[in-house]
């Protein structure tokens, strides 16, 4: 077979990644990195995290989103301070997630605690292509209560439809 | 557009830059941690660009079983290139007296400069899953019970 053919063929009946981009936004990968830690912000407000952009070249494509974010809630009394996470496509929110953080029974108290979340986008774009999309990762608490000294990572990975 | 030139095109287009994936998995084997340092899990990626890098996830499943005391033990996941730390996140256990408590832990990094400034391809590079004990009061057993440990090496995108 010559050596051209054969190698169109392989074109056709080999299985190719459809994992076509990945980026990243880690402003901090250890705890306690971040200093002074980002105060989470009390309802309604919203305190931005970190933002990755992707520029995505097919309507078709998803994009897979995970965050990681170690937090920090200070207790003087017992109770419990709730957390919101969102994920942001520009200014549309297209995720949200909550996690209560306890009190323990021994006050004065510093509890750590790890929120990770996880989306797909599938309806990143419209319009003309390329478009670059920038995604937010944005937090909010009930009480003053909660900070983030790190570690801060967001991941977007863009995935083409499945052959 | 004949279906043959549909495949080549879609050929040419696919460029997946997920090159190697390694995980280690236990679900048996319970780790009491006191006062040291724990390895869980260890993987060895072949690395065989310097621009690639290498995206780490875990999760870890632990436990706090508490006698007659309350309060908190404060432990600290790491994830090591080598002998170097590169990534760390904490996470509290807060326990009542007599009861057992489960926790998660969730890990997630990228590493892009996983060949530390070595020029040199293929090379090989080892990441450890460490969990350090910073605070375990006395009265309680913290161990871990089972983890997930994933290294998948990435290409730069083509755009």
């Amino acid at each position: 077979m010559p050596e051209d053919i054969h190698g169109q063929l392989n074109l056709f009946l080999r299985e190719r990644g459809i994992l076509t981009d990945f980026q990243v936004s880690e402003p901090a990968s250890t705890s306690g990195s971040i200093n002074p830690p980002i105060e989470i912000a009390v309802a309604p407000g919203f305190t931005p995290i970190t933002s990755v952009s992707v520029t995505i070249n097919n309507q078709t494509n998803r994009i897979w989103l995970n965050g990681t974010v170690g937090l920090t809630a200070t207790f003087d009394a017992a109770g419990v301070v709730t957390v919101t996470l969102q994920l942001l496509r520009g200014t549309t929110i297209i995720y949200q997630t909550s996690k209560t953080i306890s009190s323990p029974s021994v006050l004065p108290a510093t509890v750590s605690e790890i929120v990770h979340l996880e989306h797909i986008d599938v309806t990143a774009v419209s319009g003309e292509l390329p478009v670059t999309a920038t995604y937010t990762l944005r937090a909010q608490a009930d009480t003053a209560t909660v900070t983030s000294g790190g570690p801060v990572t967001l991941t977007a990975a863009q995935l083409e439809r499945n052959p | 557009m004949s279906e043959k030139e549909n495949a080549i095109s879609t050929g040419i287009r696919d460029r997946g830059i997920l090159t190697e994936f390694k995980f280690s998995e236990s679900f048996v084997t319970p780790r009491f941690l006191t006062t040291t340092p724990v390895v869980l899990s260890t993987i060895t990626l072949r690395l065989d660009d310097t621009e690639n890098q290498v995206w780490l996830n875990a999760i870890i499943n632990w436990a706090i079983s508490a006698g007659p005391v309350s309060g908190t033990a404060d432990l600290l996941f790491e994830i090591l290139r080598g002998n170097a730390v590169i990534y760390s996140i904490a996470q509290s256990g807060v326990f009542l007296s007599g009861s057992t408590t489960l926790f998660n832990a969730q890990l997630q990094h990228v590493d892009d400069n996983p060949l530390g400034g070595v020029n040199i391809t293929p090379a090989f590079v080892q990441y450890q899953l460490r969990v350090t004990p910073v605070a375990v009061p006395g009265g309680i057993t913290a161990s871990t019970l089972s983890q997930v440990f994933t290294a998948a090496e990435l290409k730069p995108a083509i755009c």
